[in-house]
């Protein structure tokens, strides 16, 4: 089985001057991925859309709506790291969590996330950190 | 307006839209919280909230009112941020100590 997020899946450098551009970068990386097909990728503005998925402390968690759980082919995360803040809704974002899931397979991970980003060593690690590895192991809690 | 007692409470469910991602976050911390309390924390979409089993509801405030609209009879507490908040810090502390829990 594929793990849940993957070195493919992290991209430490990127770039996007909106959070739709933000969000349509994860709908890629998901889709080149094999996880997800585009119209989940575009389900995912959609629901952004409706309403922000910002979670505060400089992240956001952008994912698709009920609805198109089933252009969900695996489940797959992907994290971005924007190589410059954006404004996001009334947050100020640089890291984003993109979820693509057909069930509750990603929850766990999700809490995991939570409690890294209130983590002063391992936000460092999520906003600072140059290696892929370092970072997939951190979200997938295979590191502790 | 709807109340219960803390010490009432065994589920709790969080509402969201999609069920996948910031509320389904807040469950999973809320769970952990409240692990040691014996309390269940389940997530749904709003317009299924009639169907689960809880004595609280937690919403985002921007979809408290449609939650209310579900589950009139039910306790609906909004909060406005998904990490730090402190009504959900607060509804910790009311299940814990067994205080009354009210969505007035």
């Amino acid at each position: 089985m594929t793990d849940l997020i993957q070195r493919a899946g992290i991209r430490l450098n990127a770039t996007a001057s909106s959070p739709e551009e933000a969000v349509a970068l994860c709908g890629q990386v998901l889709f080149e991925l094999g996880a997800v097909s585009q119209e989940y990728a575009d389900a995912m503005w959609e629901r952004e859309q409706k309403f922000s998925s910002a979670i505060g402390l400089g992240f956001a968690i952008p994912h698709g709506t009920d609805e198109a759980r089933k252009y969900v082919k695996f489940d797959q995360l992907v994290f971005l790291r924007l190589s410059q803040e954006l404004q996001w809704g009334d947050e100020l974002v640089t890291g984003v969590l993109g979820i693509a899931s057909q069930g509750d397979g990603h929850v766990e991970i999700l809490g995991n996330f939570a409690e890294l980003v209130q983590d002063e060593n391992s936000l460092d690690t999520l906003l600072r950190s140059g290696d892929e590895s370092q970072i997939v192991d951190l979200i997938l809690g295979t590191n502790s | 307006m709807a109340s219960v007692s803390g010490a009432d409470v065994k589920h709790i469910v969080v509402a969201c839209e999609a069920g996948m991602g910031s509320s389904v976050m807040v469950a999973k911390m809320l769970a952990k919280q409240l692990k040691a309390e014996g309390v269940t924390v389940t997530h749904s979409p709003v317009n299924q909230l009639a169907s689960t089993q809880h004595e609280v509801v937690l919403v985002h405030r921007s979809l408290a009112a449609n939650a209310k609209n579900a589950v009139p009879n039910s306790p609906v507490i909004a909060f406005d941020m998904f990490l730090g908040d402190m009504r959900i810090a607060q509804l910790v502390n009311e299940v814990k100590e067994g205080s009354v829990i009210s969505d007035d």
